[in-house]
């Protein structure tokens, strides 16, 4: 099941460059939160933050405050809060000397998921969960990389969906992809919330207006405005919104 | 003008074009006599015999000196690919960017010394202060420093060659910085590290001076005495029995010149494949 997410007062920087300015927000369980504004706003940066990805950049810093549930997430290991935060990348990232199969089996051979069929049923589902599994069920054993680039990317999916986290964060993963494959992805979105916790940066407004329940609006590395998503793109409450959303900018 | 112009331009290109032309040739022309010479007098005075008679008096064969190599580079082999793959991974992966660079400069340093003073450094400390005398354990750590350099520096590149995408979606999947590497960043750039591997092997293979200070030289097999024993090599024959005035000593040199010319010759070509079937698989 999805938990939700706490921050408050989160600050990041890369070196002496600060990214994010102290952001406060809470993300709903089992819904989908889009994260929009213009490039270099950070919410690539916001995301990473929550998983702790962004600490593994060089000259990387974090400070503030993640909660996930109840657990701080900035006091568990690092490593765990991956397995519970799972992470969908903008560019497909398959492992590619991996076979199909085996991007979808390594979180699970990692977790201590020895037995066979346990781990071929949960490839499965993780597969048919990602709309995959009747692209690729005749061909489990040959190279990801052979796959298209949609198919990467559900394939991305599937693996993060496999070790079962409680939160999937999407780093505008439909961006490197042509419109019938982010159809795909987006449909793919909606019928996952049921389970998890979304959170996805896209700096395509119509995709947040399509997919989300909540948004956010970043600018400048601070969190201008956040609510339901309709009554964002419908009666932003501050003008930065209003133009952003009405394309003044960005 | 505009006439002139595009006639500077052609001009300008012919030269580039044809100073190319004359550079590739240049270099391909001293490459291929230099082959031509050591096979065309290699084959003409290589007897199959010498595969397996030793090295005597002033002739002789080249069994002793082909199994000396062989065990020299293995043993070299054996310490210097699991330092320098293990040294390689450390500086990708782990060293903070200072002191990777500082390894970095200590290792191009080393490999920047000249091989004799790494034999007379080896002769000095092994062969003299140790006691171990010419022998084969301190030819083979003579020819350890000066492979490791190479495979720990492609090692590295090999590695940094792996896109970061991979790295953090190992991590992202709640891989531990060591899983991530054994499980996904070391396969994608094994065919490199191999390639690093052979490289070193093929050095290894020609490498004279540290071994003239180390090694000694025998005219026997090679016992498996690891020290105070001598052991002999191909690059000793070639350097030693091609000044002797005798026809049956160029003989030997040159035969042996072509035994190493065609061993190394295969290990690159092995490469090439290596490196192609790498090629065509990721792309």
């Amino acid at each position: 099941m999805g938990q939700s997410l706490h921050v408050r007062d989160l600050k990041a920087w890369y070196g002496n460059h600060q990214t994010l300015r102290g952001i406060s927000m809470e993300i709903p369980e089992n819904r989908v939160t889009a994260i929009i504004g213009p490039s270099g706003c950070g919410k690539s940066t916001f995301i990473r933050c929550l998983n702790r990805l962004h600490e593994t950049t060089p000259q990387g810093r974090v400070e503030g405050k993640v909660q996930l549930g109840d657990a701080d997430v900035y006091e568990m290991d690092a490593v765990d809060v991956r397995r519970v935060i799972g992470m969908v990348f903008q560019k497909p990232n398959p492992f590619p000397t991996l076979s199909i199969y085996d991007n979808v089996a390594i979180g699970l051979k990692l977790g201590g998921m020895r037995d066979k069929s346990a781990q071929f049923e949960r490839v499965e589902q993780s597969l048919r969960m990602a709309a995959l599994w009747d692209e690729v069920k005749d061909r489990l054993h040959r190279p990801a990389v052979a796959l298209s680039g949609g198919q990467q990317q559900r394939l991305c999916i599937a693996r993060a969906l496999a070790v079962q986290p409680n939160v999937l964060l999407m780093d505008e993963p439909a961006s490197a992809l042509d419109p019938i494959s982010t159809a795909r992805i987006e449909e793919l979105v909606l019928s996952l919330k049921e389970n998890y916790t979304i959170v996805i940066v896209t700096h395509n407004m119509q995709q947040a207006a399509r997919v989300a329940d909540k948004t956010a609006f970043f600018l400048n590395g601070e969190l201008i405005e956040f609510g339901d998503t309709t009554s964002l793109f419908t009666r932003p409450q501050d003008n930065r919104t209003e133009d952003y959303i009405t394309g003044r900018f960005g | 003008m505009n006439q002139s112009r595009r006639l500077r331009r052609k001009l300008g290109s012919w030269i580039g074009f044809g100073g190319s032309w004359l550079a590739t040739a240049l270099v391909l022309f001293s490459l291929v006599d230099m082959v031509a010479t050591i096979l065309w007098h290699g084959v003409l005075s290589f007897r199959p015999a010498m595969l397996w008679t030793v090295t005597s008096g002033n002739g002789g064969g080249l069994e002793n000196a082909i199994l000396g190599t062989l065990y020299l580079v293995f043993l070299a082999v054996v310490i210097s690919a699991p330092l320098g793959i293990l040294g390689g991974i450390f500086v990708s992966e782990f060293a903070g960017s200072r002191l990777a660079s500082v390894i970095r400069f200590c290792t191009e340093g080393l490999s920047g010394v000249p091989s004799i003073v790494i034999g007379y450094f080896g002769y000095l400390f092994m062969v003299i202060r140790w006691g171990w005398e010419f022998s084969t354990l301190a030819g083979s750590l003579a020819l350890t420093v000066i492979m490791v350099p190479y495979i720990l520096r492609s090692t590295e590149a090999s590695l940094q060659q792996v896109p970061h995408a991979l790295r953090e979606a190992a991590w992202g999947l709640g891989m531990t910085k060591s899983q991530a590497i054994t499980r996904v960043i070391w396969k994608s750039g094994a065919s490199g590290i191999i390639t690093g591997v052979l490289l070193a092997v093929a050095i290894g293979l020609g490498e004279t001076a540290p071994l003239l200070y180390t090694a000694g030289w025998s005219m026997y097999n090679p016992s498996l005495a690891l020290t105070h024993h001598q052991i002999g090599y191909l690059t000793y024959v070639v350097w030693t029995y091609i000044d002797m005035p005798y026809n049956e000593s160029h003989a030997l040199a040159y035969s042996a010149a072509c035994v190493l010319l065609v061993v190394i010759l295969f290990i690159h070509l092995v490469l090439r494949t290596l490196v192609q079937r790498r090629w065509s698989r990721t792309h």
